[in-house]
């Protein structure tokens, strides 16, 4: 990972979009610093594919703006569109064509023409390791592959600020470890500022500089990843109880020495706990629930990882 | 049978989150009813009632033709699907009249009577059997008229022409023999014998007067199409227009695939977007009328007339197609109700200008309606050059027209367009 900190790139100040009634991005700041990778980690329906919509310039936001370095990010804005590569969730290519015939034409939609089209669409696909189907229609590929060329087709142009929305969905492990070599060579090789959209913690934990945690349209947290694990201090045990005693269970558990927080979880059934030492805290927590008569259903220890950062600040997993 | 029942729901759920398609479902075949009741009706009623809209319109110039054309004209008037028009605005149509409103199209076929006549009737050289140079009336035909419309006025025209003219020379005849030959017959012999003579007179032998078919004067073409002919520039027009239901095809497999979505985020702006989807299919429409009409010419003999102005029509025609193709994809809310809706824009205005049946047989509101049509602008530029034989100076109208539709579409298309 790169940690190159030359100044901020991208700026969001004051986001927030709705689609009628529904707030899908709820007052985001964030700044993307110049050559790193930053994750945005979300559940499906957190309001990622919106937030990067507004950051790429598809749409513009209800309030608040977007620049890329001075140049404010709108759609009409050509000059920054110029200098931002996007790999949008959808593998959006043209089946019918073959893989040169869709990178030739989204090149030649971002200025590029003649031997410099034909150069950089070699290029791109030796970077995704698609050289050798090049010819063959998109429609033959492999999921996996159809999402290499999806990212081939953001990086034709070699764009300052790459951003890819949830780019390893639905991809065979191979296809994922190869998007993930690319993505990092992209960024220490190339110095390309990434913007990673996902919903699995493995991806930002191992590619990402920093994390924003988005939930309900909002950025809950952002850090390292290695400061919003820490954050947690131990670890957090999740526990099934009756949910008529949750309220009693909570003042029992929040009491005890070992516990630093006790909070309602993903639903009615569970409660977090969060602890210095979830193992050590779990005997406490199972002695107290004893005492008090009251029972415990099931009984889960979250390692300190961005699940359970995202569960803290979320109350709910990243699966839900 | 679980999972089947599961797909059906599934499906009448989807069915019922795309309202404006399952509109266009059941609106097609109710607007294919209504369109075609309203402009043939007139074809399946049996004996077209005087002075409806189903009876052929004929505009006729009786100028000093007299008495003789007076009855023709009454005789014709009164005959069942024929309603003789004599003035316009108030005041009696003459021969230029005439031959202007079929030339310009507001009539299919119009009447001339021959300046005297009725004087020449009363010509002695006739009665006397000396020949005479005999006249002619004049039957103005639109070339582009098929001769299902004209051959009944026709056939009327010389039935009734030889009905009074033979009772008109009849009567003559009897009353000339009368007065200088049989002066001494009694009153009750000489009727009998006029009333036979009279009937004699009818009886058939060459008559003075003749009918003649031409074309409007300025009408370069004398040829008469045959009805492949006519209809090539229906068939043309009707096909160029379906070019809608594949663009929207396309542009939603597009939005589907997120293709258009990505686009959205590239430096360029939706106007270049949409011309470079337009100009793919422009070039298909051409490729398209070209084939047609090498068809009509290889196959059929048809003439094509003067090809550049048939290729300036043509032009214009598929931008209206294809501009049409796009304001649709921009109003459609789905794939389904696009297309659907393309049909029914299509072939609805395709009856209504004129594409299927001529717009002359349909009630006069119809033939209003179908004025704003492009099908209708396009037939007419197509038929100025093939059975007319105009020029470039004869389609000129009919291609600014056409260009003025395009425009129109396309600017709704652009303003309606969506990404996504």
């Amino acid at each position: 990972m790169s940690s190159a900190d030359n100044g901020t790139l991208l700026r969001a100040g004051g986001v927030m979009h709705r689609y009628g009634d529904l707030t899908a991005v709820n007052d985001v700041s964030l700044n993307v610093r110049r050559g790193e990778v930053f994750g945005l980690l979300g559940p499906n329906g957190a309001g990622k594919s919106t937030l990067i919509g507004i950051l790429c310039g598809m749409f513009a936001p209800t309030a608040g703006s977007v620049h890329l370095g001075d140049v404010p990010v709108t759609p009409g804005a050509r000059s920054a569109k110029q200098r931002i590569g996007v790999v949008p969730q959808d593998i959006a290519l043209y089946e019918k064509l073959s893989g040169r015939q869709n990178l030739r034409f989204f090149g030649r939609v971002y200025g590029l023409g003649g031997r410099r089209l034909r150069e950089r669409v070699e290029a791109v696909l030796d970077v995704v390791g698609l050289s050798d189907r090049g010819n063959d229609r998109a429609e033959t590929y492999s999921g996996g592959m159809q999402r290499r060329l999806n990212l081939a087709a953001g990086l034709l142009h070699e764009p300052e600020l790459l951003i890819l929305d949830e780019p390893t969905v639905g991809v065979d492990p191979q296809s994922r470890n190869h998007i993930f070599d690319s993505v990092e060579r992209l960024n220490q090789d190339k110095g390309v500022t990434i913007v990673y959209t996902t919903h699995y913690m493995e991806e930002a934990e191992r590619l990402c500089d920093r994390v924003g945690i988005i939930d309900h349209g909002k950025i809950v947290a952002l850090d390292t990843p290695r400061a919003l694990i820490e954050s947690l201090g131990g670890g957090v045990i999740q526990i099934g109880i009756d949910p008529g005693q949750a309220e009693q269970v909570t003042e029992i558990l929040a009491a005890l020495e070992s516990v630093q927080a006790a909070g309602p979880g993903p639903d009615e059934r569970l409660l977090n706990i969060e602890a210095e030492s979830a193992r050590h805290a779990l005997v406490d927590v199972m002695q107290a629930m004893n005492a008090a008569a009251l029972e415990v259903e099931t009984v889960r220890i979250l390692e300190p990882n961005l699940e359970s950062v995202f569960l803290r600040y979320t109350g709910r997993s990243l699966r839900d | 049978m679980r999972a089947t029942l599961a797909f059906t729901i599934k499906e009448f759920q989807v069915l019922v989150r795309d309202p404006g398609g399952l509109f266009v479902l059941f609106l097609m075949p109710v607007m294919f009813m209504v369109v075609f009741s309203l402009a043939l009706g007139g074809l399946f009623e049996e004996g077209a009632a005087r002075g409806s809209a189903r009876a052929l319109e004929v505009p006729v110039a009786i100028g000093g033709a007299g008495e003789v054309a007076e009855q023709v004209v009454e005789q014709l008037d009164a005959t069942q699907g024929l309603a003789m028009v004599r003035e316009q605005n108030g005041q009696p149509l003459t021969a230029e009249k005439v031959a202007q409103l079929v030339a310009d199209g507001e009539y299919p076929v119009g009447v001339v009577f021959p300046e005297g006549l009725t004087a020449l009737l009363e010509d002695p050289r006739i009665l006397r059997g000396e020949q005479v140079q005999p006249l002619e009336v004049a039957v103005i035909v639109d070339p582009a008229t098929t001769a299902q419309v004209t051959g009944p006025l026709e056939g009327a025209l010389s039935a009734v022409l030889q009905q009074v003219v033979g009772r008109r020379l009849g009567e003559a005849g009897a009353a000339l023999w009368f007065e200088q030959v049989a002066v001494g017959l009694p009153a009750e012999v000489r009727e009998r014998l006029a009333a036979l003579m009279q009937q004699g007179g009818q009886g058939g032998g060459a008559l003075p007067v003749t009918t003649r078919r031409q074309v409007p004067p300025g009408v370069e073409r004398e040829q008469f199409p045959d009805q492949f002919q006519q209809n090539a520039a229906g068939y043309t027009v009707m096909g160029v227009f379906f070019i809608a239901t594949v663009m929207i095809e396309s542009i939603f497999v597009e939005r589907r695939s997120g293709a258009m979505r990505r686009l959205r985020a590239a430096p360029v702006g939706r106007a270049p977007i949409l011309i470079s989807k337009l100009v793919p299919f422009y070039v298909v429409n051409l490729i398209q009328i070209a084939i047609m009409f090498a068809i009509a010419r290889l196959a059929f003999g048809l003439d094509l007339g003067f090809v550049p102005a048939l290729i300036v029509v043509s032009a214009a025609l598929a931008l209206v197609a294809t501009g049409l193709g796009i304001a649709l994809a921009g109003v459609a809310r789905s794939e389904t109700q696009g297309t659907g809706l393309a049909v029914i824009v299509v072939l609805t205005t395709s009856a209504l200008g004129g594409v299927m049946v001529p717009r002359f047989i349909m009630p006069e509101a119809m033939q209003q309606i179908g004025n704003i049509t492009p099908q209708a602008w396009a037939i007419q530029g197509y038929q100025d050059v093939l059975v007319r034989g105009q020029g470039l100076g004869g389609v000129w109208l009919e291609a600014g027209v056409l260009l003025i539709f395009a425009a129109v579409f396309t600017a709704l298309g652009i303003w309606r367009f969506r990404f996504d």
